[in-house]
């Protein structure tokens, strides 16, 4: 004698299964209708007071979230925006670092960095700020012997104002004046006196002015700085320098 | 249900439209209140607002279907209710007033949207009389509509536990309801 005993619960679970699916429609059955007429109460369609109930502090929130995630981001962008500005920046500068240096523009250490690093032109042949002992210069340290000045002077050494042993340029075009051991020129109309040993002309009344090889001429205020083969010159007066084969003169 | 619009809506909503997350919070918070009233009547309204706050905060982590959206803030709200029951043990406090919403839809009879919510009330009210996990797990299927495996996410059971508990809860109610037609008969 065999009796199969049915799963306990199956036939409603299917049931109940079928109810929550749905499926049940008009077929549900009697016992169950009031139980499917239960769950379609409780999932009913709701209200718009039910939908909106709190929607304004949920908004208000959501407004809040917004906002705090937007000021969050604007750090992060801003930062950015400063990388940026300060790449852009080094660029800038690191290219023109690296202009001048092959420019030859640079002071002498940074030049002689640039000729060790990028290959630039070294500084002892570009550098223009290293005096030049056997000259005198009239203004800036961008000054040349035999040149211009200024920013625009260049390299190359003057055709007509070369003096081997000194030399001294005026503001006035200068001229050319053969000079064995040197040669001065300066402003106004000075008259070239030749000279065994040198020359000096000035403006106005100049003192004699001992120098060695040289003579003292010049715009400005002079520099006293003895030279071996050079000159001191300006429109004042020049201090007297004893000089052992120094030759002074002046239009007098 | 938002069907289609669901994407772009979600979108909108987690780049800060409130019309967007409007339409997201009028499709959702009815059934998360029935659900949450079901299972804590007196602190179904803090709870949801908690739960509220948490979905605005993450709203911009969240990729997913529409389901999983909704399983996904029952989720958090049922999170939410376990840590105010936690504190409600440590500290019991009376309600003040019954929260829950009686009012009426637009365009429709008046006295048939006060029967049905009277209905959709006593449904609840009679499924909240059931043991809590059997309540859980009908109302996550009946009202939140969620499939058996979402539920058990949700819940964090088995999905054959799942269906377990929903069985039990149905039998019980059909047993109730059978036992309250007797009663007027």
């Amino acid at each position: 004698m065999t009796s199969q005993r049915p799963a306990p619960d199956s036939p409603d679970e299917d049931r109940f299964d079928a109810l929550l699916e749905g499926a049940a429609g008009a077929s549900v059955d009697a016992d169950l209708r009031a139980l499917k007429n239960l769950l379609d109460s409780a999932s009913a369609p709701s209200s718009p007071a039910e939908q909106t109930a709190g929607l304004a502090a949920a908004l208000r929130a959501h407004g809040e979230a917004t906002s705090r995630r937007r000021a969050a981001a604007a750090p992060a962008k801003s930062a950015r925006r400063r990388w940026g500005l300060g790449t852009a920046a080094a660029l800038v500068v690191l290219g023109s670092s690296a202009t001048a240096a092959y420019a030859g523009v640079l002071p002498a250490p940074l030049q002689d960095l640039a000729h060790a690093t990028i290959g630039a032109p070294a500084a002892d042949s570009t550098s223009p700020s290293t005096p030049d002992p056997a000259s005198d210069r009239v203004g800036g340290p961008g000054a040349t012997p035999g040149q211009q000045t200024g920013p625009g002077a260049t390299l190359a050494p003057a055709p007509e104002t070369t003096f081997p042993p000194g030399n001294a340029n005026g503001l006035t075009k200068p001229k050319n004046t053969p000079a064995p051991n040197g040669n001065a020129n300066g402003v106004g109309k000075p008259k070239p006196t030749p000279a065994p040993n040198g020359n000096a002309n000035g403006v106005g009344k100049p003192k004699p002015t001992p120098a060695p090889n040289g003579n003292a001429n010049g715009v400005g205020k002079p520099k006293p700085t003895p030279a071996p083969n050079g000159n001191a010159n300006g429109l004042t007066k020049p201090k007297p320098t004893p000089a052992p084969r120094g030759n002074s003169g002046g239009n007098r | 249900m938002l069907g289609h619009d669901f994407a772009a809506t979600l979108q909108q909503a987690s780049d800060g439209s409130p019309t967007a997350f409007a339409a997201l919070y009028k499709d959702i918070h009815p059934a998360l209140m029935r659900y949450l009233y079901v299972l804590a009547q007196d602190q179904a309204d803090d709870v949801a607002a908690e739960a509220w706050l948490a979905v605005v905060t993450s709203l911009t982590s969240f990729s997913g279907t529409e389901t999983s959206f909704r399983s996904w803030i029952f989720t958090i709200a049922r999170n939410k209710l376990i840590d105010a029951q936690r504190k409600a043990s440590r500290r019991p406090t009376t309600p003040l007033t019954d929260s829950h919403d009686r009012s009426v839809r637009d365009g429709e009879d008046a006295s048939d949207q006060v029967v049905e919510a009277l209905s959709t009330e006593w449904a609840l009210a009679l499924i909240s009389e059931l043991p809590q996990d059997q309540a859980e797990a009908v109302m996550l299927r009946v009202v939140a509509g969620l499939d058996v495996g979402e539920v058990a996410a949700v819940m964090d059971r088995s999905p054959g536990a799942v269906r377990v508990l929903t069985h039990r809860g149905l039998k019980r109610l059909a047993t109730k309801l059978s036992e309250e037609n007797s009663d007027e008969v």
